[in-house]
This record gives structure tokens, sequence and C-alpha cells, in this order.
């Protein structure tokens, strides 16, 4: 059942093509919530920011599932929350004095003269705090891009598909990953056990008392699984001359990242030469991507069920270029509603192709949802 | 005879002497109207093309963006960096700020003759009465303000004197303009945050039309090369000069359709996620 | 399928070696057990048959072990992953991935296995384990049990020849214990797969069990050969065994159905005695009320959740031991951190103290106040240890209970005797870390002791002592409260059973009665001499004796 905004495109009818049984490969969806983000980083209006917003969570609502990890996007706004709560403080305290509309007036510390540019105190206006606002406003929608990601996609799913020759540093991921919460589980069971030894929590001492069985208890569980990845048949290697390939590949995977660095170094510093740019930084992923296919070459892994790469996968990733290239465009055509002015504090207008951009972000809600909760995202 | 009368002389001596001594600090004789504190405003545009004028901050302003205010300067913020001045007077658009081109801040001391590159902000640099500022715009280069005297920038406030007696041509002067027009000019502003100042040749000085009362609008000799209204790319400043109420409704329908779109995204967002479980 | 040729192992550091000598062959399509006391070197001969001993964990390897015609001195673990699946105690710390489905694939990934003949076997050990409603449930939300099966699984879709488990059941309460064995009886009769097997409780496996491996340790030479032969001189054997040596049944029985077919003069002879316990059963009344549940109710989660704990009323005196048994999630380990103050009850009320007058609710109470009162040994007792060294650990658990000095280390050498104070506690094993932990808790002389699943990693001997201990400790006026899955433990120590189920007390009384009512919790004594009230070998025994 399809609830349809009164603004936006009602899809009673959609493609067979976006509707299909299973669920999209996560590179999809980061692609699309890389792209929200990249728009949500071009501008600073509050109207704009709270629709990147209200869009993401839309989708993620529309199409999440009942997995664990499709909890995050609650969580990621509320670090957002704490993250504009946190600017705007700073500015009260210690921000460049903006002047304006008084809203109270702190008490000024003033400090010696070598530290004469950093003010302490002092009048906190409402366009320092607009400011403020904005600028976190901004960080927390980009942050909520990625709990949105994060929650339609399962990021294992994404470790699964990098490539061969990267294949040990995504199960590291993966193993950390997994690692974090049975840590924090450690420490409740660790901090319950000292109480039961009648000890307070305080103090230097009472970490020593909680940090080293965790650790302990960390160092152990990690051994056993390595013992276990190690059994699995972890790190096999089809040839026997594997070194001499490693060190080839790594090689060259290594000079092309080099170019590539190089060649962004080059194309976001305006007096570089113009061959230091653009061509070094292609020849640069070129050749990265020629050391990792080699490296690549040499695991003997398969795959299991990977996830296809289709129809749906380009369209969702499309809506959410759609949304970062209209943030582009907007930003040049119309740079004062995209960045509204705090100083004087004005109303921002609604730069409508921005707006229309998101829109079509939005548009990937409307895939059906799968049959089968657990069956759909695996 | 009596030490009583010593002491009436004693002290009408010292009386006399006194007044003798504080006689010169008393004040200036009545042209000395340099009693009056001001901070001088230089505001060099011409690599924009914009010219080059100066304006006058009476009193004591508490800091370089006050006294470019008093001084009849409108200037806007860039966007994401409060405290770092990119317009001044509608020129340039903010978005032509970088690590080259930029307004550049020079203080000179009270009585000195040298231009001192600024080392503290204008939000937080208070500059004492009888110094002055420049605001150079730079290109890749490193400009330094012109020498003008402050007296030739302050007059002695008592009588506004109009511009003129100038060394350097095409040099426009303000006045300060009451503090209610700078907030006005402000508010009319709409998406673009400068003040509606008019560069075009004909008007100068008090930005809004309808300054009240300093009288002189000394009209200057309008510089033959001075372009016209600088580029605004956002077509709304374009507009709020025309029609600023049209623009106005405009605006509020923007901020009325954003938030409605956010309304519904929002509301159905949660309707799903409570049907289905909470986030 | 495995030859053991004179192997011997010695770790880095140490002096002695762990195994040496051994010649061990295990044919093809049986089903072997190893048993031996802790640190007898059972989990090193596992190890050496996967190739984790030595390139995994070190050490020096003499001999030859030969899988399947492979060496392990020139195959590493990752090349023998399709010949040897190896799972490990415990099944959590081993998974890689998020989903049953992806870890089953996991290991055929590993591999090289081409997709679709993956496909092919995960369905396939999927309807071997039984779960293929369950493919994609998220790892940790599976019950401890499904976690074990999993894990097999996991390492059976490379089709491996031999399965090699470290203490599978462990972990289990038996009605999960169940399904993984009977996986492995289906492993074995219907799949041919070689599995060798490691266990302290002897008496769920033993009678499924081709062939039983005896490591007695220190160096003495290793026994094999069919259980009947080995059983009769083990020094660990379940109960029905001991009850046919004592008995002097040949060959001697291995299930509860074998003892029960021939027992049946043995409980004529017996029908016309009484069973005493070697304690008095009934504890006196007069004895003091040292901790009271009353209604207790404990919700975890929002509002609506199901409650964990659902109105449960407990009631116990100094003096007495008492077990609190139900399946895995029944919620014992809740009742017992209410009982200790670390989750405050959602409904109703907990009074622990020296007696009714002086009883005090364990959450509100200061934790120096609160060792004195209760004390609990965790489920993980590590988590309670954490100083250098034992000694240290020791002044500790003095210094917070305000004991006199050397309290807590004259508890732990009368449990353990033998052990050096500058040891690291992690160096411990299962039973000396527990007797630590205990000593600990002791310190403070508290009249109310909690244990969480003390015989996990426990072998027959460290459960002798620890049934020792806790005799004492009632006798000293403690009231001691267990939970735990060992119906054997239960049978032996204790005067009083609770048996929680879905979050209700669903019966409390004697032990006797209790434990002999249910199949589930019957220990194998009362189920070869139902319908008469006999728990254990010892009963038997003294019975015989007497009579």
């Amino acid at each position: 059942m399809t609830v349809t905004a009164p603004r936006a495109k009602s899809t009673p009818s959609v493609p067979a093509a976006l509707r299909p049984l299973r669920s999209l490969h996560p590179g999809a969806w980061w692609l699309w919530a890389t792209g929200l983000a990249a728009a949500a980083s071009r501008t600073t209006n509050p109207l704009l920011l709270g629709l990147v917003l209200a869009v993401a969570g839309w989708v993620v609502a529309a199409r999440r599932t009942q997995a664990p990890w499709s909890r995050a996007y609650g969580f990621y706004l509320r670090m957002g929350i704490a993250v504009v709560a946190i600017r705007v403080v700073f500015a009260a305290l210690f921000g460049a004095p903006v002047p304006g509309h008084v809203l109270v007036t702190l008490p000024e510390v003033t400090l010696p003269d070598w530290a004469a540019g950093v003010r302490l105190g002092g009048e906190v206006t409402l366009e320092g705090v607009a400011g403020a606002v904005y600028a976190g406003l901004q960080l927390a929608t980009m942050l909520a891009c990625v709990g949105a990601a994060n929650a339609l996609a399962n990021p294992r799913r994404l470790l699964r598909a990098v490539p061969g020759a990267l294949y040990e540093v995504g199960v590291a991921v993966v193993v950390a990953l997994s690692f974090t919460p049975q840590l924090l589980e450690g420490v409740t069971r660790v901090r319950a056990a000292r109480r039961l030894r009648g000890r307070r929590h305080t103090g230097l001492r009472g970490l020593r008392g909680v940090a080293m069985p965790v650790l302990e208890g960390a160092l152990e569980r990690s051994v056993e699984l390595a013992a276990a990845m190690d059994a699995r048949g972890f790190g096999r290697t089809a040839t026997s001359d594997a070194h001499v390939h490693r060190a080839g590949s790594g090689a060259v995977t290594l000079a092309g990242l080099l170019g590539v660095c190089a060649g962004l170094y080059g194309l976001l510093d305006a007096q570089s030469p113009v061959a230091l740019g653009l061509p070094l930084l292609t020849l640069g992923a070129a050749t990265a991507t020629v050391g990792l296919w080699l490296g690549g070459r040499r695991s003997t892994r398969s795959r299991y069920r990977p996830d296809p790469w289709g129809l749906p996968e380009w369209l969702v990733s499309a809506c959410g270029v759609t949304a970062a290239a209209t943030a582009v465009v907007a930003s040049t055509v119309s740079p004062d509603a995209m960045n509204p002015s705090t100083s004087p504090l004005v109303v921002p207008t609604l730069p409508l192709l921005a707006v229309a951009g998101l829109l079509v972000a939005a548009l990937p809600a409307w895939r059906a949802p799968a049959p089968d909760d657990f069956g759909g995202d695996r | 005879m009596s030490r009583h009368r010593t002491g009436r002389r004693l002290a009408a001596a010292l009386a006399a002497a006194a007044l003798a001594g504080l006689g010169p600090l008393a004040g200036p004789a009545a042209p000395a109207a340099a009693t009056e504190p001001c901070v001088g405003v230089v505001v060099d545009a011409r690599l924009l093309g914009a010219g080059l004028s100066t304006g006058c901050a009476t009193g004591d302003p508490d800091s370089g963006l006050e006294a470019l205010t008093k001084a009849g300067y409108g200037y806007a913020f860039v966007p994401r960096q409060p405290g770092q001045v990119c317009q001044i007077d509608g020129v340039p658009a903010c978005s032509d700020t970088s690590t080259d081109t930029y307004w550049s801040y020079w203080w000179r001391a009270k009585g000195s003759s040298r231009w001192v590159y600024a080392t503290e902000g204008a939000a937080t640099h208070d500059p004492a009465p009888g110094a002055t500022e420049a605001w150079v715009w730079q290109d890749g280069g490193r400009r330094e303000p012109p020498d003008i005297a402050l007296r030739q920038i302050c007059p002695q406030v008592a009588e506004p004197r109009p511009t003129s007696t100038t060394s350097i041509p095409d040099r426009t002067t303000r006045q300060a303009p009451s503090p209610e027009q700078s907030s006005s000019k402000s508010a009319e502003g709409s998406a673009s945050g400068r003040t509606s100042s008019s560069r075009s040749p004909e008007t100068t000085v008090t930005p809004t039309p309808t300054s009240t009362s300093t009288t002189t609008i000394p009209s200057v000799s309008s510089p033959p090369a001075e372009n016209s209204a600088p580029a605004t790319p956002s077509q709304s400043a374009v507009a709020s000069q025309a029609a600023a109420d049209d623009d106005g409704a405009l605006t509020w329908a923007g901020v009325a359709l954003g938030g409605g779109l956010i309304a519904v995204f929002g509301g159905a967002a949660l309707a799903r996620t409570r049907r289905g479980g909470g986030p | 399928m495995i030859r053991f040729e004179h192997v011997s192992v010695r770790y880095p550091g140490s002096d002695h070696a762990v195994l040496s000598g051994l010649d061990l062959e295990i044919p093809e399509g049986e089903l072997a057990l190893v048993v031996g006391r802790t640190g007898s070197g059972k989990s090193t001969l596992l190890r050496c048959v996967n190739g984790l001993v030595p390139h995994f964990t070190g050490g020096l390897l003499t001999g030859r072990v030969t899988v399947d015609g492979r060496d392990t001195r020139d195959h590493r673990p990752r090349d023998l992953a399709d010949v040897v699946g190896w799972v490990g105690q415990d099944p959590l710390a081993g998974f890689v991935t998020d989903t049953v489905e992806e870890e089953l694939a996991y290991g055929m990934e590993s591999i090289g296995v081409a997709p679709d003949v993956m496909r092919r076997r995960v369905e396939e050990v999927l309807d071997v384990l039984g779960m293929a409603g369950e493919r994609a449930r998220p790892l940790t939300t599976l019950s401890a049990g499904q976690q074990q099966r999993v894990a097999i699984g996991s390492v059976l879709t490379p089709h491996p020849r031999v399965l090699v488990l470290d203490e599978p059941t462990s972990a289990l309460d038996p009605g999960a214990a169940e399904e993984v064995l009977a996986l492995l009886q289906r492993l074995v009769h219907d799949l041919g797969v070689t599995v060798l097997v490691a266990e302290h409780r002897l008496e769920r496996v033993v009678q499924y069990a081709d062939r039983v491996v005896l490591v007695p340790g220190g160096g003495a030479p290793v026994l094999s050969g069919p259980p009947a032969e080995v059983m009769r001189t083990a020094p660990v054997a379940p109960p029905v065994v001991e009850l046919g040596r004592l008995a002097g049944w040949s060959p001697l029985p291995l299930s509860v159905r074998d003892a029960r077919r021939r027992s049946r003069d043995l409980s004529e002879r017996l029908s016309a005695v009484r069973p005493t316990h070697p304690r008095p059963d009934v504890v006196p009344l007069a004895a003091p009320v040292v901790a009271t549940a009353s209604g207790v109710v404990v919700r975890y989660g929002a509002p609506a959740a199901r409650p964990a704990l659902r109105g449960v009323d407990l009631e116990l005196r100094a003096g007495e031991v008492v077990a609190l048994m139900g399946r895995n999630g029944a919620g014992k380990s809740t009742l017992l951190s209410a009982l200790v103050g670390l989750r405050r009850p959602d409904g109703g009320t907990i009074r622990v103290g020296p007696d009714a007058a002086d009883a005090a609710d364990p959450h509100a109470l200061a934790a120096a106040d609160l060792v004195r009162r209760v004390g609990m040994v965790p489920q993980e007792p590590g988590d309670l240890l954490y100083a250098d060294s034992v000694a240290e650990e020791c002044r500790a658990a003095d210094g917070d209970a305000d004991a006199s000095p050397g309290t807590a280390l004259a508890v732990f050498a009368d449990l353990v005797p033998g052990v050096d104070p500058a040891t690291h506690p992690r160096d411990l094993s299962e039973g000396q870390r527990l007797a630590l932990a205990l000593a600990v808790v002791l310190a403070g002389r508290p009249p109310l002791v909690l244990l969480d699943e003390p015989t996990r990693g426990l072998d027959y001997p460290g459960k002798e002592r620890l049934v020792g201990v806790l005799r004492r400790l009632a006798a000293a006026g403690h009231a001691v409260l267990l939970a735990t899955h060992d119906v054997e433990l239960a049978a032996t120590l204790t005067d009083r059973t609770v048996v929680l189920a879905d979050g209700e007390v669903v019966s409390d009384g004697p032990s006797r009665e209790v434990v002999v009512a249910s199949p589930a919790f019957a220990p194998q004594v009362a189920k070869v001499l139902a319908p008469q009230p006999w728990l254990t070998v010892a009963e038997v025994a003294h019975a015989l004796r007497a009579g």
C-alpha cells in the first residue's frame, strides 16, 4: 500500500522493472545516499535540508526491513540533533561576534593580548545562532544520509562486493563491525560483575577493573575467531608463487593510488599546471583499478549468490545522482537561495530546481516492498 | 597684612595659574571641532570597478564592523563563515570570495601614516577614536590602501562638509546614517542579504533614498568608468530593488511550500514506521 | 581416516609435553568420543587433527598426523578445510557473517566451490539441520542450540570427511543437547562422516559413540577402544556406567535403556530399602529465612513486551541448597540478577539478609553492604577477575569485604589445593577459575550464595570438588542457590529444586520428588531405577552396603 504525497507523482502502477522480488544491491542504496549527502553539502538552506531529511526518512520508512541494522536512522537523527546543539553552544561561547539582534549577553572573559582574536562569552545574537544552526543542520543532514544508507542496506553486504584484492581488508572490517557490540555487551556484563564484588565504579582503578576483563575476553574471542576462520579456509591462495604476485599487484595499486592523490591535489589547487589535475587523476584511477584486478586474480574465492546489478539499481542510483546534480546546478544558478545569508537574517527562499531534484530522490520509496521481510533482505 | 590676606592672594594666584594652565585643555577653540571622536573608513573597490569611497563613523564604534555600518556601508558575511566579510555595499557576489580574491582589512593608528594589515577580525577589533580603517578588495595581490588623511575623511562633524578637497578624484564620501536606517536597509534586502544599495552613478551616499537627517547629499563626480549595478546572480535580488513587496510574498510562498513538503514526507515516514514497529 | 603416529606436542614456553608418544587410529565412519580430565590434552588432540596445532597455536609437534592421506605437516588448517570441519566451544565466537544462509555458504566461498554447487549444498544442509525456515535469521537472534547447529552446518557444507567438535553441548540445556547429538548421529549414520567429539558430560554422548579415546593426561598412554571396554577402567564415567560397575554388569551398559534391561534384580534388591541421602533431606523449618522473593515481575524492553519473570515467589533458608532449573530462556539468570540487585524488579519485592528481621532490598544496597549479604558467581567467572595474579585477586577481595587478610586465599587453597598464588587468573583452568571466583565472593561470608551455571566446562572430579565445597557451605549455615542444567549435579547436591518455565515457577519441592517426576530433569540413575526414587550411584552404593 503506497502513501501518496499530494504534490508528488502518484504511482499506482509502477513498472515491473521497478518492482522486483529481491532486495537491491547495497551499492545502489549507498550511491543514492551519497547523492543526497552531496546535495546537502551544497546548501545551508534549512528548508532544503529539512526536505532532505524528510525524503530520506520517508524512503527508509518505506523500504527498510525488520533486521536489526534497520533501526539506524533514528539513532543518526538523534546524533544530528546533538551536532546542532553542540554547534550552537560553541558559536554562542566562542564564535566570532556577529552583529544583530541580541538574544542574551553572556559574561565576557577578557583574554590577554596574545589571544586577542579569541572571544569568550559576550553577546549572543540571533544571527550568530542562526548561522550555527544552519551549519550544524547541514552536517546533521549529511550524517542522516549515512544513517539512511545504513538502515536500507546492510553494510556487510556492501563489503561482500569489494574487489577480490581487498577481500582481507573487507573481512577485517566485517569482524570489527561485529566485535564492537560484543565489546559493549562485555562492558555491561563486567560492570554488573563488579558490583557483585562490592566495588564502586569510580576513578581510574575502576576503569582498570572494567577494562581488563573486557579486553582479555575480547582477545580470547578474537583468537577463537581466528582459529575458526583459519579452519574454514580463510586465506587460501591459488598458486605457490603468491608472494610474487602480491608484490606486483600491490605495487601497481599503490602507484595508482598515489596518482589519484596527486591528481586530486592538482584538481583542487588552482595554481598547479593543468596536466597535474584531471589527466593524472584518471591515469591514477586506471592504474589502481588494474592493480586491484591483478590482485584479485590470485584469489580463489567464489561468491555465493552475489547481488546482481540491474535496472532497479541503475534507477535508484540515478535518483541520487539527480539530486546531487540539481543541487550543484542550483548553487551556481541561485547561490543566495542555496546559502541564505544569516547576517542580516533573511527568510530563506526555496530554489525550485533543487526541490525537484530531491523529489526525484524520493522515488525509490515507491518500489513494492519485498514479500517476506526476512527473505527479502538477506 | 595678616595671614588671611596672604592666603587669599595665594589662592587667587593659584587659581589664575590653574585657569591659565587648564585653558588650553578646556577644549579647543571654536574651530577645534575635533572634539567629537570619529573613526574613518576607506573602502577601495577599484579592482571591482566600483570606485573608491570613504565614510566617517562618528562616536566610538565598538568594532570594525560597527564602524563600517556607521560609515554608511552595508556588508554581508560569507554564508557559512560568519565573521568573514565577503561583500561591502553589494560588491562583489559572495561566491567570488576565495583565497586570492577577498576584502582585506587594514588599520591605521591615530596620527600614523602607515597602514597595517589587520591581525584581528573586524568583529572583535575595537578601533580607537581617531584611527582609520580600510577595506581593500584584493585580486591575487597585496594592494595597499590609498593614503588619505583622517581629516579628509572625517571633517568636523558639526558641519558636514561636502566632498571635494580631495586629492584623489572620484571618491565618494558618506555620512553616518542613523542606526534605524541601517537596520531598515538590512531588512529590505531579501535573499541576497546585501543592502539594496544603489550603485548607479546617480545616487550615492546613503543607500536608502529615503534618508533623513543628513541633508547634504554631495553629488559626486560620477566616475565615467564606473560600472552599473554589480552583477548579482540572484534573480530575487534584482527583483528586490524593483518590488520589495512582491518578493516578500514569493519568499513566504516558497517557505510554505518547503514546509509543506517536509511535513508531508516526514508525516508519511512517521506513520509508516509506527505501523511497522518504530525506528 | 585419522592416524596419529607417535605424536608428541609441546607448547612454547612449557617444560612438559601435553601429549607424548600418542598412537591412535580412527577408522572411517565412526563417532569417536574423546574423554579425559580438564587439562589432559583433549583439546590439543582435537586441534592436531585439524592442523591448528602447530600451525596456529605454535609449539613443537613430533610424529605424524594424517587425515585422509594428508599430512598436517604439509597442510595448514586452511588447506585441510575441505576435509576437516572444526567447531569450537563457543559457536558465536566463530561466526563471520550475519545470517544463517551466509554462514553456511562462507566455508564454501573460502574454498572456491562453484556458485551453483554452493546453492545446492546450502539447501541440503538446511534440510539436514532442519532449519530451512530460519535461513535469513540473523545469527544473534538464534537460541544456543540453534547456533550450535548452524556452526556444525557451516563446516558441513564443504562436505568434509571428518568433523571435529570441541565440547558442543556444554552450554546447552538437555533438550538442545539432544538435538545436536541427534544431528551428529544422523551425520554418522546417513552421510558417513567421521565425527570426533570431546565432551565432559559423558552421560549424554557415550551411548552414541562407536569408540572412546581416553586421554589420562600427564604423559600416560592414551587408551582407545570400544566404549564398554574403555569405560570399564576409565576414571571419568557417567552414572550409568558407574552403576554398572557397582552392580557388576558385563558388558557395561552405556545408555539408560541398556541399564534398565539389566536392572531387574537390582531393583528388587533395592525395593525394600528407602533411599537415605548422605545428608538429611529436610532442612529444619526453624532455620532463618535468608532471602524472600514475592511476586517478582521483570520485563526487558518495552512495557508491552513479554515479561521475563511473571510473579515468581521464592523463599530460601539458611543451610539449604536449592537448584533452579529450566529451559534456556526460562528466566533463571534473570531471577538470579534480581536476587543480587543487578536488576530492579518491575513488580513485587525482594528481600535478602542474614534473617528476616534484617532483610533489605538488594537493589537499594550499597555495593559494600551487598557483598556481605549476597554473593553471586556469574556465568562467566572471568568477569569478576581482573588482577594479575591469584594472590592479588584475593587481597582485593579481602579489602572489598572488610575481611581479615588471607581469608579469600585460604578459601581458594581449600577449594583447589596446589595452585601457585602467582598464577595469572586467565591461565587457570575452568574449574580453578570458578574456584577463585567463588573464593572471592565468599570473602564476605554472605549468607546467600548464588551460582549461575557453575558446571559448564567442569569435568567430573571438578564437579565432585564443587559438590564438597557447596555442602560444606550449607553446613556452615549459608543458603546456596544454583541455576544449572546439570541434572546429575542437582540430584547429588541439592535439597530442593525449583523449576522455572516461561517466567513462572512450575514446581518447587524436595529435589527427590521434583526431579524424579520430570523426564527432562531426571538423572540417569532415576531413569534406570524408575519408579523407585533413587537419584545417585552413591545412594545406591550406600543402600547396598547397609542392606
